[in-house]
């Protein structure tokens, strides 16, 4: 007889373990939660009438996921990831680096909350933000494309003679360029959000363990 | 020296557990392999070794990466296939060594606790 909401309650603790084993080596990452996968098994094969409460008292038996997690980059000799604090760092990164590019990038790098690969793609990927998209439109706008000179005779015109433009080809993908100048510097803003909001994530739940000592 | 005496003794006593739990675990196996969950029910028998269970998964894989034991699955009479650890004969050796070690470290601090060093 399983319990009633069994497999709510360990797939959300081996969700949480997954969650909180993220920076560990994937071989070793496999061997805990396996290993933890397996113990709940064996465990519940001796528990004839399970209940939740008795699913419940077994993970607590097991300890936390967070804790798990610590001790395995304890026995690997592994760092605890650092900790990340939300401020005003952050957010004035996050805003400023798709539109002040220069700004946005030095308060980036003065920030714990992102790591080295994060740093580069929100360095490297917006040319220099949207700034300079804005004035790439601006230059455009006032550069005539084309130029034409209506020649007429007696007020009715008779020909047009046209000078300047842009082959089709170039236009396209002189188009496609400000799209790009556009659009990459707001996605590296939402992708830098991102994993933001997975750092902090993380951030919580580790100082949810330390309240509550094992 | 003072301040670290004054320490509460926990950290203290949570450190030599976790170093003794290592063999222990490696004294449960040099009988025969056992599964990680058999370990924890022998472990659990024994007051104040294992407090939080799921702690012996990364231990057991830190044994294996240092070669200590070796690890095999086997069929389960009930439900899926069982990892079994057995001892190396480097775990035997540790163990071995931990042992008289150990033996002479609890004779010294039995006797100055007991106030019996004269």
């Amino acid at each position: 007889m399983t319990a009633p909401h069994a497999s709510q309650i360990i797939n959300g603790y081996l969700a949480r373990l997954s969650d909180e084993t993220k920076d560990l080596p994937s071989r070793e990452r496999g061997e805990l939660i396996d290993g933890v996968r397996e113990h709940i098994t064996e465990a519940r094969a001796v528990t004839p009438e399970e209940t939740d409460a008795d699913l419940l008292n077994l993970l607590d038996r097991l300890g936390d996921p967070a804790d798990l997690a610590e001790e395995e980059r304890q026995r690997l000799g592994m760092a605890t990831p650092r900790q990340v604090k939300l401020g005003v760092l952050e957010i004035g990164a996050l805003v400023l680096t798709p539109l002040v590019w220069p700004v946005g990038v030095i308060l980036l790098w003065a920030s714990d909350a992102w790591s080295i690969r994060d740093k580069l793609i929100g360095t490297l990927l917006p040319p220099g933000g949207l700034f300079t998209s804005a004035t790439a439109f601006f230059i455009l706008g006032l550069s005539p494309a084309q130029s034409c000179v209506v020649v007429s005779r007696n007020g009715s015109p008779v020909a047009t003679h046209c000078s300047g433009g842009l082959p089709p080809l170039a236009g396209i993908s002189l188009l496609v360029g400000l799209f790009l100048l556009l659009a990459l510097p707001i996605l590296t803003g939402i992708y830098m959000s991102i994993q933001l909001r997975r750092h902090s994530r993380r951030k919580q739940t580790a100082m949810g363990s330390m309240a509550a000592p094992a | 020296m003072l301040p670290y005496l004054c320490m509460p003794a926990d950290g203290l006593v949570t450190q030599m557990r976790k170093g003794a739990l290592a063999y222990c675990v490696l004294a449960l196996l040099s009988g025969e392999p056992r599964y990680g969950f058999e370990l924890v029910q022998v472990l659990g028998q024994v007051d104040g070794m294992l407090t939080t269970e799921g702690t012996i998964y990364p231990l057991l894989s830190r044994l294996r990466r240092e070669g200590l034991v070796e690890t095999e699955w086997r069929e389960s009479p009930s439900g899926p296939p069982r990892r079994y650890y057995a001892l190396t004969a480097q775990g035997k050796d540790a163990l071995a060594t931990f042992r008289s070690e150990w033996m002479t470290f609890r004779q010294a601090v039995d006797t100055l606790l007991q106030g019996g060093a004269s």
